[in-house]
Parts: structure tokens; sequence; C-alpha cells
């Protein structure tokens, strides 16, 4: 496991700093514009309330993949700050750090201990049904109501959300060439 | 850059079988949380008397006669005919069904109550 951060440690160059800090604002504007016409599409009521695609969380996944543990929680962090100026509604940050952060722990753990024996995707569906989790934890302790009847559905919810987000990840992240990750060129002979 | 990690990813496959076993437990555990969280919970029917007291299942059929008062248990709903009573509350109550609901009738001291796990609780907004 690559270490996360320590203050003194020399970048390991110039181009490969800039590239980083490319790819994770990038990420965080796609996690952003994602979620913004997501929310602007009919929600999917018929499954659970509030249930939805989470397509934004593919970047904090992807983050995690290309970038490394510390560059994907920043990812999560900014998309929440973000998200929430954006849509006015800083009040869901109540929900949105705990439950992207807790997934996004979960995630990590699972990337650097069995990846490979599970596959992206299944990583991404425990760490989506670990947030609707945490999410409906919150909103039962934000609320005072017990919202647990609502687990089963919420559950499945990110069963099919998470699969779907996480095979999206991972075939970007697949199909996308090395040149993008700033592999370097051969040299012509 | 993470290019070790990218590189496992490449080239790694998009389900593996460990995933299937996965979201097979998966599936399972949210079908039995649902089935337990969902699930009918099984209602009684306590009668007492001054004299009596017996317990009956809420789905099963039956007429209790007592002396002064007659309980019907019909379709999962309970009521009371026959009072001999002057106020008739007991009648005027009307139909019972759900868990923790009673007929009481005060004169003669029977109380008639539907027991066990209350459906009530897990209503939204209870």
């Amino acid at each position: 496991m690559k270490p996360l951060y320590s203050c003194n440690a020399p970048a390991q160059s110039g181009a490969t700093d800039t590239r980083r800090l490319v790819v994770l604002a990038f990420l965080v504007a796609v996690a952003l514009v994602v979620s913004f016409i997501e929310s602007m599409l009919p929600p999917a009521i018929l499954l659970a309330p509030g249930a939805k695609l989470g397509l934004g969380n593919i970047a904090p996944l992807i983050a995690l993949i290309i970038l490394g543990v510390g560059d994907a929680f920043i990812v999560t962090a900014l998309k929440c700050l973000l998200g929430a100026i954006v849509t006015g509604g800083v009040s869901g940050l109540m929900y949105s750090v705990p439950s992207g952060m807790l997934a996004l722990a979960v995630e990590v753990l699972l990337f650097y201990t069995v990846f490979d024996r599970i596959s992206v995707a299944m990583i991404s569906l425990i760490g989506a049904i670990v947030f609707n989790c945490v999410q409906l934890g919150v909103a039962s302790l934000v609320t005072g109501v017990n919202l647990l009847t609502l687990l089963p559905w919420l559950a499945t919810a990110g069963l099919l959300a998470g699969a779907f987000t996480g095979l999206l990840a991972y075939y970007i992240v697949k199909r996308l060439p090395y040149s993008v990750y700033g592999g370097v060129r051969r040299s012509r002979d | 850059m993470n290019f070790d990690n990218v590189k496992k990813v490449k080239c790694s496959k998009a389900f593996t079988v460990l995933d299937i076993i996965i979201v097979a437990v998966i599936a399972v555990a949210i079908g039995v949380s649902a089935w337990l969280i969902y699930r009918k919970p099984a209602l009684t029917v306590t009668v007492t008397a001054p004299d009596y007291a017996r317990t009956f299942s809420l789905d099963e059929d039956r007429t209790v006669v007592l002396e002064h008062i007659t309980v019907h248990i019909e379709n999962g709903k309970v009521w009371v005919t026959d009072a001999d009573c002057a106020d008739k509350v007991c009648e005027r109550t009307g139909v019972i069904s759900r868990g923790g609901q009673s007929i009481v009738c005060l004169p003669h001291g029977v109380v008639i109550r539907i027991g066990g796990e209350s459906d009530l609780q897990w209503e939204l907004g209870r």
C-alpha cells in the first residue's frame, strides 16, 4: 500500500503531480455535474423513497484506483461539500459525509485486501449498500423515526446501483489507454 | 497516479466466482431481514372476566359465550354481542382487529384485549 501523505516526501516529478491535480479536479467536476443531471431525472421512487443511481459515486472509486487512498477521500469530501453548495442543501452534508466516507473506507479496505478475488463491481456494490445503510441510520437519528422498514428496499437499491456504477468504473479504467494515466510512451526505434 | 492499481484493475475480470457467492449471500440476508421486518406478528385475544381468563388466537374463528356477554372472534376481528348490561358500551365499541385494541365491559368486569406484538409499532411516523 502506498503511504497516504507525508509532509516531507518529495513529489515524484512535476509532471506527475500536475497530472494528479488535474485528474482529481476532473473527477470532482464530473461527479458534481453527473449528480446534478441525475437529480433532474425522475426519482426511482418505485424501488425505495430517495433511491437513485448515484452515478457521482463513480468518482471516488476511480480516484481510489488510479490515484490512491488519500485522493479518494479528498474527492469524496470535495464532492460532498461542493455538491451541498451547488444544490443549496447544506443539511444534506449530514447524510452525505458520513455515508460517503464510511462507504469509501469499506471500499478501500476491500480493495487492498480481497481485490482480484472480488471484482471492482463487487467492491462498489458493497460500498453502495454501506452507503445506504449509514444514510438510513443517520436519517433515523435525525428524524427520531425508526426507518428500519426501508432497509431491505434501500439495500436492494444499493445492490443494483452499486453493481451498475462499479461496472461503469471498471470499464472506464479498463478502456482508457495507459497514456491517460501518465504511462510513458515507448520511444520509437 | 497509482500505476500498479490501474494495471491490477485492467487485468481483473468484470465478475468473479466469489462475487456471485457474495451477491447470493446478500440477497438471502435482504430476504430474511425483509421477512423479519414485514411479517405479520401473531396476535392473540385475551378475555378476562372476574371468574374467567383465557387467551385465544385471533386467527381462529370462535364464539365465546360468557354469563353476561358473548364474544365473537371471526376473520381476525373481535366484537361483542348479547351484553345484558344497561349501557352497552362494549357492544357500541364495535369491531376491533389490531394489536393493543380492547373492548371493556365495566358493569360485568369483562376485558377483551388484542395482545401480542403490536402491529402498529412498525408503522412509519410512530
